[in-house]
């Protein structure tokens, strides 16, 4: 069996109507992670919640127009993720909205790359 | 893997409308086998037939009986069948389970042998554990069915305390192909994470079984407390929880 790696996971939670030049925040976070050649991003769109702007998140039940909470999570080895950290502050620095990033000590294995 | 020499043959008899977990208790016995690795197993329905409780099963043509009997047989080592029996026991609630010797004369060839996985008991759970997470997507496909599903019966066959499925709207994984959500409902390609909280060493165990199912993919282990793990409580030994 493949042994496994320690590594990283970052969390960062916001808005899903956040945006960086003009462009979702998100779609921002997995571009730059996509850039620095992480191994895995996953974006979720949570149902209700709240950030340090006390503002409550919940979807609006008339369509997609609402600001759903998001958390965005990648997984990498140290290294990796030490070198997307400052690209991913610099786009909560450049969205105004601001949010939450933190860092979990995690072990990774790849799947089905034996 | 079933060697030829003496085993026993195992027959379980089950009502059709018997239920397990809002399922039919035969085919939860069936992927039971099926992911514990046993040979095979053989599910046959019968036309007519009476258990314990007196009342005469029989299919017609104008009523529908929707109660036939059930007969799940398989072939296994002394060993294992000891080692299934306790789930299986189980998992068959109210029909009867007998075994008979049998000379094996030939074992069944796999076309691509299967990983045997180790035997694992429940346990309570509390303390230090660790939280799997296991990254797919939606399209992925295992033996003709959603690999997720597949995964999270393969978690349950295994004993796993629990198991959630999460859908992401946007991500990549192992072979950095792009998963989004569509505008389009019919879209099936989202990036979906599997969470398991468990005991350390099942977890473990159940890593070369995972690795065998995915073919494209990543799985990231982290520390875990767990406060409270409990289950709702079901008349007449009904079986854990699902809670994670």
């Amino acid at each position: 069996m493949t042994p496994l790696r320690p590594a990283q996971m970052v969390r960062l939670h916001f808005g899903e109507n956040d945006l960086y030049a003009g462009r979702p925040l998100y779609e921002a976070v997995v571009a730059a992670c996509r850039d620095e050649g992480i191994a895995g991003v996953t974006v979720y769109r949570g149902i209700e919640g709240f950030g340090a702007s006390t503002l409550l998140h919940r979807p609006s039940l008339f369509g997609r127009s609402a600001d759903a909470p998001i958390v965005v999570t990648l997984v990498d080895v140290e290294e990796k993720v030490q070198q997307v950290l400052p690209h991913l502050k610099a786009l909560f620095d450049g969205s105004l909205d601001g949010g939450l990033i933190a860092i979990l000590e995690v072990e990774m294995l790849r799947l089905g790359h034996a | 893997m079933l060697k030829p020499g003496s085993a026993l043959k195992v027959v379980i008899y089950l009502g059709e409308a018997e239920q397990s977990h809002h399922r039919a208790a035969f085919l939860l016995v069936l992927d039971f086998l099926f992911y514990r690795g046993v040979a095979g197993a053989t599910v046959t329905r019968g036309i007519a037939g009476f258990g314990a409780d007196r009342h005469l099963q029989a299919a017609s043509l104008i009523e529908a009986s929707d109660n036939l009997p059930i007969k799940i047989e398989f072939i296994e080592s002394e060993a294992r069948v000891q080692e299934l029996l306790p789930k299986l026991r189980e998992l068959v609630g109210h029909g009867m389970i007998a075994a008979q010797p049998v000379e094996v004369l030939q074992a069944p060839q796999a076309h691509t042998p299967a990983p045997a996985p180790e035997p694992l008991a429940f346990r309570e759970l509390r303390g230090k554990a660790k939280l799997m997470r296991i990254y797919v997507s939606e399209s992925d496909q295992w033996h003709g069915q959603p690999l997720h599903e597949a995964i999270v019966q393969s978690l349950r066959a295994h004993d796993m305390a629990g198991a959630t499925v999460y859908r992401g709207i946007l991500g990549y994984g192992a072979s950095g192909r792009m998963h989004q959500e569509r505008r389009l409902p019919w879209s099936h390609d989202c990036p979906l994470m599997l969470s398991v909280v468990d005991d350390e060493a099942k977890i473990r165990a159940y890593l070369p079984v995972i690795e065998e199912m995915v073919a494209e993919g990543l799985l990231v282990l982290s520390d875990v407390e767990v406060i409270k793990y409990t289950h709702r409580t079901e008349p007449a030994g009904a079986p854990k929880g699902e809670q994670a």
